[in-house]
């Protein structure tokens, strides 16, 4: 049932921060956080507006400037509440609309979650 | 993005009490092999299983075994927290055994859950603490759902949890079910945290968190628990699962739409739970055997007396009051002294209001009753049954002065608007509770 039309540009949502908060919950209100994060994307899936996403794991290498001097080292070096949990895709009218959609998504409560226009060619308004 | 959800569950559902359960059991398993002194590292490493799921899950959709992939993340999770710990590395050997992934395991993970219980349930800590320990580590309650199922604060009980963990890191040998010889004594205590536990969760007329009614259902899991096991299957056990039954069959319908109490009189009796009293009154049956007579037997006996009576006036009130004299010789209570006057009023009928009320008026003077909202609340019903409802209304005036739950304390009110209306009443309110203490902590019926 997807109405949407072809060319529909697409956005991502980077959803950061949240652990702290997360970490806090019981097991009966993780689950209900899980539930509404899968309803949430259920919903965008019937809607014909998601198109993806994935996890991403908490740490990671942060490769040095070639010639930096230092190795590999782990990282990412950021503040808790600018750590990166997951990405999810999908696709809107426009930035208005992506950020509409992201608006209701209950990470939210949690984090915050940053929209970017996907393919971006530079020239657009 | 597809495939979000388990096979065969609706959009957006997960197993229903999936991480509530599995953290129960994930707590229990890793204890075990890590030992009681290391519970606040399990803990961690459980925590650390749910929130990866809640990050991973909603892009991967929930894996076929969710279970045993909770059960690998957390014991990974452990695994990397005690090889920055020496002391533990030598434990290790217990944790690096592989468990397989397929399918849970009902008996070992029960073994575990048993262990468990009677860890927590050890007669060394407080009550109380017992309690709220196998309600957080068994249970897979949050410190803030332990508080509000024991009506404490949540910091309260964040504070004893970490005094009982602190008593067992010093005191607890391995998480073992103890051997017949101490096994008498421990059950005890066990089913002593489980009767309180349900109680909790059965005394609906206070507190009116949602996590209340589900204490009812996690005490009878772990009471069948008990009964599963040839060790500790034994007649008081099977008594204390009879009775949880048998109270628990009233559940929906102690309740209205409104979340109001509605009392034994006024229950849609086509409401209770038949498939409940009938596994009730076979394991009350099951559990006559031999000499053994305990004060759960005689609690089913008066709940036995309730789910079979046809109606209130039909119930056997004179067998009722029967039982609560052997459960006041056994072990006195002024709760339980209470129940049996209500009992006896009911026997007895409105002509001997003035004797039922002159027993109840003894009872003023125990202090455990003194904040007990109900002691009160039932000389206002006694009075009310006899056409007094001016007398009622001072009663359930003074009842509404006493510390009671929302919904009780609308009960109250209808009660005195019904008194305002002089609309004589023909029923004593029997208030629907177990004979339980006001405090909630001591036990005191059986």
């Amino acid at each position: 049932m997807d109405t949407k039309e072809e060319s529909m540009p697409k956005y991502v949502g980077f959803l950061r921060g949240g652990d702290e908060a997360q970490s806090q919950l019981s097991p009966d209100e993780a689950q209900r956080t899980l539930e509404r994060y899968l309803a949430w994307s259920d919903d965008l899936d019937r809607t014909g507006n998601t198109t993806g996403g994935g996890g991403l794991s908490r740490g990671g290498r942060v490769l040095p400037r070639n010639g930096g001097g230092l190795g590999v080292t782990d990282g990412p070096f950021v503040e808790g509440t600018e750590i990166l949990g997951g990405f999810i895709t999908l696709e809107a009218a426009d930035l208005d609309e992506a950020e509409k959609l992201f608006s209701s998504h209950p990470h939210l409560d949690f984090g915050v979650i940053e929209v970017r226009k996907i393919g971006e060619q530079g020239c657009e308004p | 993005m597809r495939a979000l959800t388990a096979e065969g569950e609706g959009p957006g559902q997960v197993v229903e009490r999936l991480f509530r359960h599995s953290a129960g059991r994930l707590t229990s398993t890793l204890a075990r092999a890590l030992g009681p002194a290391r519970i606040d590292l399990v803990e961690e490493a459980v925590q650390e299983a749910l929130l990866r799921a809640l990050r991973r899950w909603p892009f991967t959709g929930v894996p076929d075994n969710p279970l045993g992939w909770l059960y690998q993340v957390a014991r990974n999770t452990a695994l990397d927290l005690v090889r920055h710990d020496e002391v533990v590395r030598a434990k290790l050997p217990l944790l690096v055994e592989d468990r397989p992934a397929g399918r849970d395991e009902p008996a070992e993970l029960a073994d575990d859950e048993l262990a468990m219980v009677f860890l927590c349930c050890h007669p060394g800590l407080p009550l109380a603490s017992q309690v709220a320990l196998t309600l957080r580590t068994v249970g897979g309650l949050g410190v803030d759902e332990v508080a509000a199922a024991l009506l404490t604060r949540p910091a309260a009980v964040a504070q004893r949890l970490v005094r009982a963990k602190r008593w067992l890191r010093d005191h607890a040998e391995a998480i073992e079910v103890p051997g017949v010889d101490e096994l008498g004594s421990r059950v005890d205590s066990v089913l002593t945290v489980l009767y309180l536990l349900f109680d909790a969760g059965y005394d609906a007329a206070v507190g009116e968190s949602a996590v209340r009614g589900e204490l009812c259902a996690e005490a009878i899991r772990l009471t069948r628990l008990l009964c599963r096991d040839p060790r500790t299957d034994l007649p008081r056990v099977r008594a204390l699962l009879a009775l949880m039954l048998l109270q628990a069959s009233r559940l929906a319908a102690r309740t209205d739409e409104d979340g109001d109490l509605r009392l034994l009189a006024d229950q849609d009796r086509g409401r209770w739970d038949q498939a409940m009293i009938t596994e009730g009154v076979r394991v009350f049956a099951s559990s006559c055997v031999g000499e053994e007579r305990s004060t759960y037997h005689v609690e089913a006996a008066i709940a036995l007396c309730h789910a079979m009576a046809p109606d209130i006036e039909g119930t056997d009130w004179a067998r009722v009051v029967a039982l609560y004299d052997d459960l006041l010789a056994t072990r006195y209570s002024p709760v339980a002294a209470l129940n049996r006057a209500i009992a006896s009023a009911m026997a007895l009928g409105p002509a001997a209001t003035a004797t039922a009320a002159a027993e109840l008026d003894r009872l003023r003077e125990e202090p455990a009753l003194r904040d007990y909202h109900l002691l009160p609340a039932a000389l206002g019903a006694l009075w009310l049954r006899a056409g007094r409802p001016d007398l009622a209304a001072r009663y359930y005036r003074e009842a509404l002065g006493k510390p009671c739950s929302a919904p009780a304390r609308r009960f109250l009110l209808d009660r005195l608007e019904h008194c305002a209306g002089r609309c004589p009443h023909t029923t004593v309110d029997k208030p629907d509770v177990p004979a339980r203490s006001p405090d909630g902590e001591g036990r005191t019926a059986t």
